[in-house]
């Protein structure tokens, strides 16, 4: 429930330009599906968003405030990677409460801690185990309810569902859907990151296209705020179907120019 | 234990082997010089009559021992998380650590000697010497291989300081530190005939070297068997820990 603001943002590795100005203006309370090719640069924006790296030029203001590093107003949802293995699933969200609401006594921590396990469906038991002892889509359960449960105004999810089945998959979504739809005037920003133009056709309010080397924002769509898909029904509405082919056109096309661009200079 | 028994035979029958095999080759065919590889017929009545020198001089050892390679583990583990971390401070001082920790600490001895007071903390230095690079090597490497993604995971939840420190970055390095201080643990048992050579009037590397020095083979063996011993049973321990501290490793 902040608004985000993107400015002229350039990025590189050393000497490879990654981002080439990128500027995108997000309302608060938005969920965006940034959509693109794998190597587009997509994570690499979600990194800069999250404060995991430095723009060299141009900026990222939440509120009008520039980023400087990462905080925990802006939580983050990896792909895996997410959970520290050496502690239970419990511990890896309380460790998240403690720092959120240092007042909170242990016992609290661990009570909030097993209301959001059940929240994301995960029952009291898988409190006290590790993540190698639960399955893919358990430990991204488990990011969420701890993502959730440090209730930060803006999240940040980087490909959350890409190594998943797809029945876990939409079963997840449809979890963050309503967890995000719940908080009604107090939704969270959502940055999620996806090659899934289906994923960010269910789940987005706004979608926004990278092209890439270097990655600019190359085509912007918004749904309006009342936006009310279900999985079922969306494709049966032609304007939806209509704007899957041009995103799915739009990605293609563009790796079609970066071959022929690679092709020519070789 | 039944269980203790279905899981350890084999470790028995491999003993039970070898002791055989070395009966065979000394008393009962002679195979083996008899002067140096001297026979279980021998050795076991040795063995009984010094019991009590050597569980005396394995307190005395223990007194070198555990000082040393507590702070061994103690210096070496919060060194090598510092230097492991701070990267310009990594780069500038890591030849000097290559260097220093080549040194043989046999070599060391006269100038420990020398500096510390008492031949009691020079032997003490000797060992905390020689436990001390292993582990300030292996938790520098154990610190600088951290998948940077939990440290990123970290800076996202604002995990710092100490938090970060016994949370983080000591758990995920944990595995590759244990290793180090499983290769000093055995390490100060080889560096106690060295330390007791002159900082100790008993103790087990003393009792191994006295009787070395007169020849008495038999009682070599008896020492040398008997550190042995201690030594799996300190290790015994040192893997229970180690066990429970790693238990969110897959092949523990």
């Amino acid at each position: 429930m902040l608004n985000v603001t993107i400015e002229k943002l350039c990025f590189a590795y050393d000497t490879a330009q990654i981002l080439g100005g990128i500027d995108l203006e997000v309302e608060a309370g938005a969920f965006v599906c940034l959509l693109g090719q794998s190597g587009c640069g997509k994570s690499t924006l979600l990194r800069l968003l999250a404060g995991l790296e430095k723009p060299r030029t141009g900026q990222i203001l939440v509120d009008g405030e520039p980023v400087t590093g990462p905080g925990l107003e802006r939580g983050v949802v990896f792909q895996d990677y997410g959970l520290f293995p050496w502690m239970s699933a419990g511990d890896n969200i309380t460790i998240a409460l403690k720092q959120k609401f240092p007042s909170l006594s242990a016992a609290e921590r661990r009570e909030k801690a097993l209301r959001r396990l059940a929240e994301v469906e995960l029952d009291a038991t898988s409190f006290d185990k590790f993540p190698r002892e639960l399955s893919g889509g358990m430990r991204q359960r488990c990011a969420i309810a701890r993502a959730f449960g440090i209730d930060p105004p803006i999240l940040l999810m980087d490909e959350p569902f890409a190594a998943l089945d797809a029945v876990t998959r939409a079963r997840l979504q449809e979890l963050v859907l309503d967890l995000w739809q719940k908080e009604t005037a107090r939704r969270k920003t959502i940055f999620f990151v996806t090659h899934d133009v289906d994923e960010a056709l269910y789940l987005a309010t706004d979608i926004a296209i990278l092209g890439q080397s270097p990655s600019k924002i190359i085509y912007r769509h918004a749904f309006g705020r009342d936006k009310q898909l279900t999985r079922s029904t969306m494709y049966k509405d032609p304007q939806i179907v209509e704007l899957r082919n041009d995103l799915i056109r739009i990605i293609n096309e563009e790796i079609i120019q970066l071959k022929a661009a690679n092709g020519q200079g070789a | 234990m039944k269980k203790a028994f279905k899981q350890n035979w084999g470790i028995g029958c491999i003993g039970i082997g070898l002791i055989l095999g070395y009966w065979l080759a000394t008393d009962a065919f002679r195979v083996l010089d008899p002067f140096l590889f001297v026979g279980p017929s021998k050795v076991l009545p040795a063995f009984a009559k010094s019991a009590g020198k050597l569980f005396e001089g394995l307190l005395s050892s223990l007194k070198l021992l555990v000082p040393a390679y507590a702070l061994a583990v103690v210096l070496g583990v919060s060194l090598g998380v510092v230097i492991g971390l701070v990267v310009p401070l990594r780069r500038n001082i890591t030849p000097y650590i290559t260097a220093l920790s080549a040194v043989p600490v046999t070599l060391i001895t006269p100038f420990a000697i020398h500096v510390f007071s008492t031949f009691y903390t020079a032997s003490v230095f000797v060992i905390f010497l020689g436990a001390f690079w292993p582990i300030l090597g292996t938790t520098i490497a154990g610190v600088v291989t951290i998948d940077k993604r939990y440290l990123d995971n970290a800076a996202t939840l604002e995990i710092r300081g100490l938090e970060k420190m016994f949370r983080v970055v000591l758990p995920a390095a944990a595995p590759t530190i244990f290793a180090g201080c499983s290769i000093a643990l055995k390490f100060s048992f080889i560096l106690l005939t060295v330390a007791e050579m002159f900082g100790a009037t008993s103790g087990m590397g003393y009792f191994v070297q006295y009787y070395s020095d007169f020849a008495r083979f038999d009682m070599v063996i008896v020492g040398f068997i008997f550190m042995a011993l201690i030594l799996v049973g300190i290790m015994i321990l040192f893997d229970l820990i180690k066990r429970r501290a790693l238990a969110w490793t897959l092949n523990s």
